[in-house]
């Protein structure tokens, strides 16, 4: 088998440096070619590996490459090198896989940007800071990958730096990340104190895998030996981490934000990279998740919380992008709740699937938002089924596989994730389960509604909008429209390299799934050297029929009321709903909340501290002490008279003194 | 080459080039400096390049008669522990007397300037270097003295009262620090050591456990003022944002690391009772100061008062790691104080640029620079970044080690001290973002006219950030050196403290592993 | 004659010059004054060099001779220069240092 991580994390960095260095001088077609050249080599290399690693026995799959000896400290011992398993293999073909779609996307999408360039080696950046963190063989290289995708996002979020928006949506991204970061920090003291070593191989046993089996993490590993409280205290530092970057309550409030950056950047941002960092950590930590039952139960009240949560206020959003980011945050809680459950395979099953179908809806949302000139706002759309006929079709296809609806990838890979969480409620027989099977369900019918909802806002009914100016030709587009009476008079289809993409994504998404059917779970099969997993309902069971059939049901349920209520054209909400809509938009407040609680406090206490600490108490204290001093030495200024015959005085009265003082003690002479 | 004394060389060479500062014309004398500071750091260059990894004890030592008779003698030694920082000190010299071209061409007391500044730098050079306790305090005078002048000639408006809040911080510290050295050696003499002021002689020696408090107490005064523990910074702020930024360079950048580098060199091998008693309070401290300096660089709105916060909470950092007591804790102390040097030096030059450029300090008076300085925007953000702790950056294997360090030692105020990495990303952030992002540039910044860094900047700069990335690529430079020095002091204090059970804070196994031989 | 008569003469010659110099304000005058004090001083060194035979009596009437002279000097510079910049020499109102 072939280790070409190394290789796979120099194109993107060979990307990013020459386009950040020379960019600037390089004309668009270069800068093209440069920017998707390098991911293209990346994920051919990824494939070549992939396939190499397929011809190899599963328990051989797994090897280290190591570059250099970053830092020795004491008994810390961190070297740079690579893993390439399984799971990173599959991560790996995702990241740049999909990547390397979304920047041939870009091409077209950011076609009129003056800072090309730049965005391409944003870009690649961020594909190199994400294959670093799939590939990462110790966590404090998972860290500094961890890092590096906050910064990517930081940057690109940020893109538009002339807008004030977007410049506080990518500093809310960052910082929020950075708790992340701190957890995955403080994870990391722990795994060091508990295990003496920071190495996949060391703490999760991944280098030494035996037999084809899924074999029980705790065998041969120490981890038995680890105290459970330090295990759990881990996991729910490694829980802190993985949900600030994947968006699950309460830390998503980022994501939303983040629509601000550019449209691929969201896709990205949502399908290949970044948010999906949090499945994988747990995934690539399912040892010590495994051996934590009260860490589970925590992502599992994590994750049931998010889904519905954010299915919830998915449906209340007008921004088309909104939509979208609310949506990824409720999928990604699918993938914890499988991962709740010991479904980890299923969890990365999803994150496969929905990396698809996520890129794809994205990219049919810029396409809408590029052909309208930048309007996002989707009650100012309306009726563009009949000029974006090649758009709808694609848009269809994601919303159909993220909605679940059979054959799509994604009704495999939530019905498997929901049959893991059914599976483990029948076998502990706990309400609690029962309870998180629920959640998934009602959101599964949320999900559907949602999304129809904004396909029949988007493409059905009849345009709501104003005229259309696109690429900057307002008068003309003015002209148009008065002279045709059209406003979508501009309007287009996106061009062959935004077009593409879509296609290859749309078919993946129709047949993504295929790899991890209940009678064939391939992908399970083939992760399971290093990420354990239970099995779901097996197909023999009628429960699993019925499980499947239910969760069929209730998406095609919540496509029904999206029709109901969207479908024929009302669109309006009612005055007496109109609060609670837009309470529910708002995320329930929560943005509001945290400003009221967290930040305002904070910054009053910083003010504070600054008028009573610094100024008064020690700036004051010293001027203080100075002022003892002062009022000391004008007292003793007075004997100063100047006279010179009042120091004649004082010296005989001294040398008076130091006789008297001999006369006294005689017995010191 | 090994022929040439390095060390004295490394000292003398500045504090002899000031004094030929004050004698040439003006238009001479940057270059003058220039020259002198950048030949001492060939001279710093030409010791890191004898210096061999993984061997413990002064890997070059010089010692000259003095005052023998009072055991006052010219004594340096070069390890791990100050090897990192006498290039520091030389290479922010430089680059701070490169920056100071403005006040070469038309400031007032031009050639007394550029000699404080050798000055200054030649002074701390010997605090770092001397090893013998009066000569390290000789040099401390030697250093605080023109620091002093520093702020108080060429600062801003408020100079005077900041040099004067900064003298009597300092001098009460120093005063104490002297009593406390002459009755170490007292106490030396009264053991039969003789007169002697020699450190290593004074460490075999030994203090009394019954004095180790007070005079612990005495040097920390010194050190923890230097150093800007909590409560003890107030002269910092102050002293930061009145001072010239390329004075702040020296001082923010290599002086406030005397103060920690004093407590690893001195406190730590002479008074391991007292620094075991007295952890707790400074380790309480540190994190108050860590989290506190976070808050008020997050709220301040002048450049350089922000950037002092900034400063002070990385050194609070540093003051955990150091009475943390074990082997990460120490080398990511002494890394950080070299990454903390790096970092807040280029920061302090970035905001002198900008204030060159417009004329203003105040955050609210700027926004949207980026799009007229994309140079100086994107060594700005690589510097930011840094000093965020970005993981791949220098700073970051440094707080890594002393997080890590702090946290073995003490979970709650490990942790505790880790959250500071959230408000650090924001007030960055709200720095970087604030200056260079947003609508449009706002009135202060559009009446000037605003170039992008030149030729001279960018060479100022160049070095700074490509230290940042490489050593933060391969942080093993810096340990490989640091660590075989700082193990020694770790088993001295865990050594001479049999009464082990009463420790908070015990030292870790591995950190006794082998060092016998090396508290020699 | 015993020593204490030279004694008698020596404190009373150094109170008297004791006196001079608080009392008079014209620096000549406490110029005497001192260089009695001094004198006073020297006679009792005689005094006792002579009574117990020793030597080291004369040697300091030598020092502080010396050091008589050079005071003089200086001290007669100084107020030579005083008188010229201010045609006055009172030092009641020489009280520049108060404080």
């Amino acid at each position: 088998m072939v280790n070409l991580t190394p290789w796979i994390l120099a194109a993107p960095l060979v990307g990013f440096l020459a386009l950040g260095l020379f960019g600037r001088f390089l004309p668009r077609v270069v800068v093209s070619v440069i920017g998707c050249g390098v991911v293209a080599v990346a994920f051919l290399l990824a494939v070549w590996q992939f396939i190499s690693m397929l011809g190899v026995a599963p328990e051989q799959r797994v090897s280290v490459v190591t570059l250099w000896t970053w830092l020795t400290s004491g008994r810390l011992d961190i070297s740079f090198s690579l893993l390439l398993d399984p799971l990173s293999a599959i991560m790996l073909l995702i990241v740049t896989g999909v990547g390397f779609l979304i920047h041939v996307y870009s091409i077209g999408y950011m076609a009129d940007d003056p800072s090309y360039w730049r965005f391409f080696s944003y870009l690649n950046f961020f594909i190199l800071a994400m294959a670093l963190l799939v590939t990462a063989d110790n966590f404090l290289f998972l860290l500094v990958g961890w890092a590096g995708v906050g910064l990517a996002s930081f940057l690109l979020i940020g893109f538009w730096y002339t807008r004030s928006s977007a410049v506080a949506a990518a500093r809310k991204a960052f910082v929020v990340n950075v708790i992340g970061d701190f957890g995955l920090m403080i994870a990391i003291f722990l795994v060091f104190g508990a295990f003496g070593t920071l190495s996949y191989c060391g703490v999760l046993n991944v280098c030494q895998t035996q037999g084809v089996a899924r074999p029980a993490p705790s065998t041969g590993i120490a981890l038995t030996s680890i105290d459970p409280n330090i295990l759990l205290a881990i996991a729910i530092f490694l829980i802190i981490a993985a949900i600030a970057k994947s968006a699950q309550l309460p830390l998503h409030v980022w994501l939303p934000d983040a629509m601000e950056g550019p449209t691929p950047v969201s896709a990205l941002i949502h399908a290949a990279t970044m948010v999906t960092a949090g499945v994988y950590l747990v995934a690539r930590a399912s040892a010590i998740f495994t051996a934590s039952p009260t860490a589970q139960i925590v992502i599992a009240v994590i994750a049931g919380a998010s889904a519905l949560y954010a299915a919830i206020v998915a449906c209340a959003q007008t921004d088309i992008k909104r939509v979208l980011a609310y949506s990824t945050m409720s999928q990604l809680a699918y993938m914890f709740m499988g991962e709740a459950v010991e479904g980890y395979s299923n969890g990365i099953f999803h994150l496969t699937t929905h990396a698809y179908f996520k890129a794809l809806l994205f990219m049919c949302a810029g396409a809408v938002i590029h052909a309208l000139g930048g309007e996002q706002d989707m009650r100012k759309m309306g009726g563009l089924f009949g000029r974006l006929p090649r758009t709808f079709w694609m848009f269809l296809v994601g919303a159909l596989s993220l909605a679940a609806i059979f054959p799509f990838s994604g009704f495999w890979s939530k019905d498997a994730i929901l049959g893991d969480v059914l599976q483990k409620a029948i076998n502990t027989g706990s309400l609690s389960w029962y309870a998180l099977y629920g959640a998934g369900l009602l959101t599964a019918a949320l999900t559907g509604f949602y999304i129809f909802r904004l396909l029949w806002l988007v493409f059905g009914g009849t345009y709501r909008g104003g005229a259309i100016s696109v690429h900057g030709a307002g008068e003309a587009a003015s002209d148009a429209h008065s002279a045709t009476g059209d406003p979508l008079a501009q309007v287009d289809e996106p061009g062959p390299s935004m077009f593409i993409p879509m296609v290859i994504l749309a078919v993946l998404s129709l047949l993504g799934g295929f790899y991890g059917t209940p009678w064939n779970d391939w992908i399970g099969e083939f992760l399971s050297p290093t990420v354990h997993s239970v099995p779901g309902l097996p197909t023999s069971d009628p429960r699993f029929w019925i499980a499947d059939a239910v969760g069929l049901g209730v998406a095609i349920l919540g496509i029904g009321f999206a029709w109901l209520r969207y479908g024929r054209g009302q669109i309006g909400v009612s005055e007496k709903e109109a609060p609670v809509v837009a309470f529910v938009g708002s995320g329930l407040g929560i943005d509001a909340l945290y400003s009221a609680v967290i930040v305002r406090p904070l910054l009053a206490l910083g003010r504070g501290l600054r008028v009573v600490v610094e100024d008064r108490a020690l700036d004051g204290g010293t001027r203080g002490v100075g002022g003892l001093f002062a009022a000391g030495s004008r007292g003793v200024r007075t004997l100063q008279t100047g006279y010179a015959r009042n120091y004649a005085v004082w010296i005989f009265l001294g040398a008076a003194l130091i006789v008297l003082y001999f006369m006294v003690f005689p017995q010191l002479r | 080459m090994t022929d040439l004394p390095l060390l004295t060389i490394v000292v003398a060479l500045p504090i002899l080039g000031a004094l030929v500062a004050l004698i040439l014309p003006r238009a001479a004398v940057w270059w003058w400096a220039l020259l002198v500071a950048l030949l001492d750091l060939v001279a710093a260059l030409a010791i890191f390049a004898q210096f061999q990894t993984g061997k413990a004890g002064y890997q070059v030592a010089e010692s000259y008669r003095w005052l023998p008779e009072a055991g006052i003698n010219w004594t340096l030694g070069v390890d791990g522990l100050n090897l990192f920082l006498i290039i520091l000190n030389a290479l922010l010299a430089m680059l701070a007397i490169a920056a100071s071209q403005r006040v070469a061409r038309d400031g007032d007391r031009t050639q007394q300037y550029f000699a404080l500044m050798l000055l200054l730098s030649g002074g701390m050079q010997g605090v770092f270097l001397a090893t013998n306790l009066a000569l390290f305090y000789v040099f401390w005078e030697v250093m605080l003295v023109p620091a002093y002048l520093l702020v108080g000639m060429y600062g801003g408006p408020r100079r005077a009262y900041a040099a004067i809040k900064f003298v009597l911080y300092t001098a009460v510290g120093s005063l104490l620090m002297l009593i406390a050295i002459i009755v170490i050696a007292s106490l030396a003499n009264d053991r039969g050591a003789g007169v002697t002021f020699d450190l290593p002689k004074l460490i075999a020696t030994g203090v009394p456990e019954g004095a180790q408090l007070w005079l612990f107490l005495a040097f920390a005064a010194a050190f923890a003022v230097k150093a800007g523990l909590f409560p003890l910074h107030s002269w910092a702020p102050d002293a930061y944002s009145e001072a010239p930024t390329a004075v702040v360079v020296l001082i923010a950048g290599v002086m406030a690391k005397t103060g920690a580098y004093g407590f690893l060199r001195f406190c730590l091998p002479l008074f391991p009772v007292a620094v075991k008693q007295a952890a707790p309070v400074i380790g309480v401290l540190a994190v108050i100061g860590i989290l506190y300096f976070a808050l008020q660089a997050l709220i301040a709105d002048d450049m350089q008062r922000l950037l002092a916060y900034v400063s002070l909470s990385h050194m609070g950092v540093i003051l955990l790691a150091i009475f943390a007591f074990n082997t990460q804790a120490y080398d990511g102390a002494v890394m950080q104080m070299v990454n903390h040097g790096i970092i807040i030096g280029a920061l302090f030059l970035i905001a002198g640029a900008f204030e060159a450029r417009t004329g203003s300090r105040k955050l609210s008076e700027f926004g949207g620079l980026a799009k007229r300085l994309p140079l100086l925007a994107v060594a700005f953000m690589g510097v930011s970044l840094a000093a965020l702790g970005l993981p791949g950056l220098n700073s970051f294997a440094g707080e890594f080690l002393a997080f890590l360090g702090a946290f073995r030692a003490n979970l709650w105020l490990g942790a505790v001290a880790t959250l500071v990495v959230i408000p650090a990303a924001w007030y960055m952030l709200r720095f970087f973002q604030g200056m260079m992002f947003g609508s449009d540039v706002k009135p202060t910044a559009s009446a000037a006219t605003v170039r992008d860094i030149g030729w001279l900047d960018g060479l100022i700069l160049a070095p700074l950030l490509a230290l940042i990335v490489v050593l933060g690529l391969f942080p093993g430079i810096l340990t490989a050196r640091i660590e075989p020095s700082i193990t020694a002091p770790v088993s001295t204090t865990a050594i001479q403290t049999p009464a082990g059970a009463q420790i908070t804070l015990p030292s870790r196994a591995d950190t006794l592993s082998g060092t016998q031989e090396a508290t020699r | 004659m015993p020593v204490s008569a030279y004694l008698i003469v020596s404190a009373l010659l150094f109170t008297i010059g004791a006196v001079g110099v608080l009392v008079r304000r014209n620096p000549l005058v406490m110029f005497m004054s001192i260089e009695l004090m001094l004198n006073a001083v020297n006679l009792s060194f005689m005094a006792f060099a002579r009574f117990l035979n020793s030597v080291e009596g004369w040697i300091f009437v030598f020092l502080v001779l010396t050091v008589a002279a050079a005071e003089v000097v200086v001290g007669l510079a100084i107020i030579v220069s005083i008188f010229r910049t201010r045609r006055n020499i009172d030092v009641d109102e020489l009280s520049l240092l108060k404080g």
